[in-house]
């Protein structure tokens, strides 16, 4: 038994070195769904709120205590950017998705993810920070994805209801033999990898799919946190971690996620095929500077591309690789309908400083707006637009006066996505550094409008978020 | 012995993981998951209201500044550090020892003291936290 041990601990050491000397390589990896009440605790979540905040206990670890980035694929949801998020951990608010992932990457569901019937039910959720994705790449409803990224757990969040009281402090006794507490989520976070799949693409003015690429080695703070939890794991006992653990996050090397270890393949599929003798074109559009060169394989439905990232650059330099494929035929009986979106004037109603609602701010005027709109896919930041969004008074209208071409393939519609956060927390990039003292930020609220067709678009539009706190009106007509 | 682990070590290493003018108002909405994000909010608000609003916002600010000052600390990072600690005004005895402990600390400037304080904020965040629990909704998404 005593050698059996021996060689126990010696595997284990083994598996150790081999994690931290040879990080490019790929290791073995632990493919089961993990149990979320348990399992979180033994990957070095704690459970601790005044940790979390305070920066003393970390907010994500890796699932099973494994960094080996895992792949996933699948359709994405319920995109947007984040409302609010830890000051510490963030140099810019996160780039929130879900995935409702292939049936071969279900395992990736922590137990705790089917629990409640918010966005992230039953899905993947997936983070990466605005300012590290370019927002071409930035999925829409329903596109499809292929990701690549941290598998983690969310440590600040590990209960079923606000209700429950086991939510506030599971396994106090609170609601003896209660099985409610679910655990925390799983997720991937950051992400190092994406292609998206475009379901309806604005770009292409012929019948083409279109796929997004971004890869880059910017793993930010989340990064970091996963890593010296990894290596600087709580002594026995103790509800945060050392100061060894802090010291670690302080190194900015941290950060830096190997994406040169491996090469990224993904395939990119044709449209419907129009007739028997069109043939299969594709061409590709470089997002930005830089990367690695990619081979393309024609096949009859598609194109498979490999990104060739192993062994590219050096460990140390920042590295991204930016493209966007697009795949169509020779033939193109049934093009798309040419659009122009026309963002009119954004009508702030109410600037949320002073909230009225909420007395656990100072809410000093102005109100600090962050608004992002989503047109089919066209992300844009609208204070770029109209800077003075970021110091907002009730009332106040902002003439946007800009257009967008856009092209709506044949059968699909238009949606309209307006979301966004009034800044009452310090720091974190877009939102100016506010000295206003807060819990949170205050959210204007999310406005969507849907149409099923092109045609059933046209005209001018008042949207109005149902929280009342904005409007935008914008217009859309066929292009001359 | 010495072989059996080469030979593990080469597995270990080996195993890849394939591993119009006349504005029509359109139809808006908040799509299902949002709402029920946006509900999840409000009963969070709902819960917290159990602590004064001033106790909240110093727990949170005080909690949040440390971990600020641990990931970054510089004289700017400090300084405005020291004015949100100036503005807070607990009710809550612990918070506003926590509160004037900090704030000694970040007016004298010296890096190990300000972290020596830091250090010792947590642990009555802590307490606090275990006597209102609520206060772990404050945790961001």
């Amino acid at each position: 038994m005593a050698g059996g041990g021996s060689l126990a601990r010696s595997a284990a050491v083994l598996l150790v070195i081999a994690a931290v000397l040879a990080p490019g390589q790929a290791l073995a990896t632990t493919d089961v769904r993990p149990d979320s009440q348990t399992q979180p605790l033994a990957d070095g979540c704690q459970r601790n709120p005044a940790g979390l905040l305070s920066f003393t206990s970390p907010e994500w670890v890796y699932v099973y205590r494994e960094r080996e980035p895992r792949v996933v694929e699948g359709k994405a949801v319920s995109t947007h950017t984040a409302g609010g998020d830890l000051p510490q951990g963030h140099d810019w608010y996160d780039l929130n998705s879900n995935i409702d992932v292939d049936p071969a990457y279900a395992y990736l569901l922590g137990t705790g993810n089917f629990a409640g019937s918010g966005e992230e039910t039953g899905r993947l959720h997936v983070e990466w920070e605005t300012g590290t994705v370019p927002p071409f790449a930035w999925p829409t409803e329903n596109d499809g994805v292929k990701l690549w990224g941290s598998w983690i757990w969310d440590c600040g969040h590990w209960g079923q209801s606000f209700r429950d009281p086991d939510y506030f402090l599971p396994g106090s006794g609170e609601t003896p033999g209660s099985t409610n507490v679910s655990g925390e989520r799983t997720e991937f976070h950051p992400m190092r990898a994406m292609v998206v799949t475009r379901a309806n693409p604005y770009e292409p003015n012929t019948t083409e799919t279109e796929s997004d690429v971004f890869i880059s080695s910017d793993g930010t703070t989340a990064r970091a946190e996963e890593e010296c939890a990894l290596e600087h794991p709580p002594p026995p006992g103790a509800s945060t971690y050392g100061p060894d653990y802090t010291a670690c996050l302080q190194d900015s090397s941290k950060r830096r996620q190997p994406v040169n270890d491996r090469d990224y393949t993904f395939f990119v599929p044709a449209p419907p095929k129009p007739s028997p003798t069109a043939t299969l074109r594709w061409r590709v559009a470089s997002r930005m500077s830089g990367g690695p060169p990619e081979d393309v394989q024609v096949l009859p439905g598609g194109i498979r591309v490999t990104v060739r990232f192993a062994g590219f650059g050096g460990n140390t330099a920042p590295l991204a690789y930016g493209k966007s494929f697009f795949v169509g035929w020779s033939e193109d009986p049934a093009p798309p309908t040419h659009l122009v979106f026309k963002f009119r004037d954004l009508h702030v109603i109410h600037s949320l400083d002073p909230n009225p609602d909420r007395g656990t701010q100072t809410g000093t005027p102005p109100g600090e707006y962050n608004l992002y709109a989503d047109v089919n896919g066209y992300w844009k930041f609208l204070n770029d637009w109209a800077p003075g969004l970021g110091a907002v008074s009730d009332g106040q209208v902002f003439n946007l006066g800009r257009k967008v071409d856009l092209y709506v393939p044949q059968g699909k519609g238009l949606r309209v996505f307006i979301h966004g956060r009034e800044c009452d927390l310090p720091k974190i990039s877009p939102c100016p550094n506010t000295q206003e003292l807060s819990d949170d930020n205050d959210l204007p609220g999310d406005a969507t409008a849907s149409f099923p067709s092109a045609g059933a678009a046209l005209g001018k539009h008042t949207l109005t978020a149902p929280s009342g706190n904005y409007t935008l009106t914008y217009s859309v007509d066929r292009a001359p | 012995m010495r072989a059996l682990l080469a030979l593990f070590a080469a597995a270990v290493l080996l195993t890849a993981t394939a591993c119009g003018d006349a504005a029509s108002p359109s139809r808006t909405s908040a799509e299902p998951g949002r709402g029920e994000q946006e509900r999840e909010a409000k009963e969070r608000r709902e819960q917290l209201r159990s602590i004064p609003a001033v106790d909240r916002v110093a727990y949170y600010q005080l909690a949040t500044t440390t971990g600020l000052l641990r990931a970054r600390l510089e004289p700017a990072t400090a300084r405005s550090a020291a004015g949100r600690m100036d503005a807070l005004a607990p009710r809550d005895r612990t918070l506003r020892h926590a509160r004037d402990h900090l704030l000694a600390a970040l007016r004298g400037r010296d890096t190990d003291a300000i972290l020596a304080a830091a250090t010792d904020v947590d642990g009555e965040l802590a307490d606090y936290a275990r006597r209102h629990p609520a206060v772990a909704a404050l945790v961001p998404d």
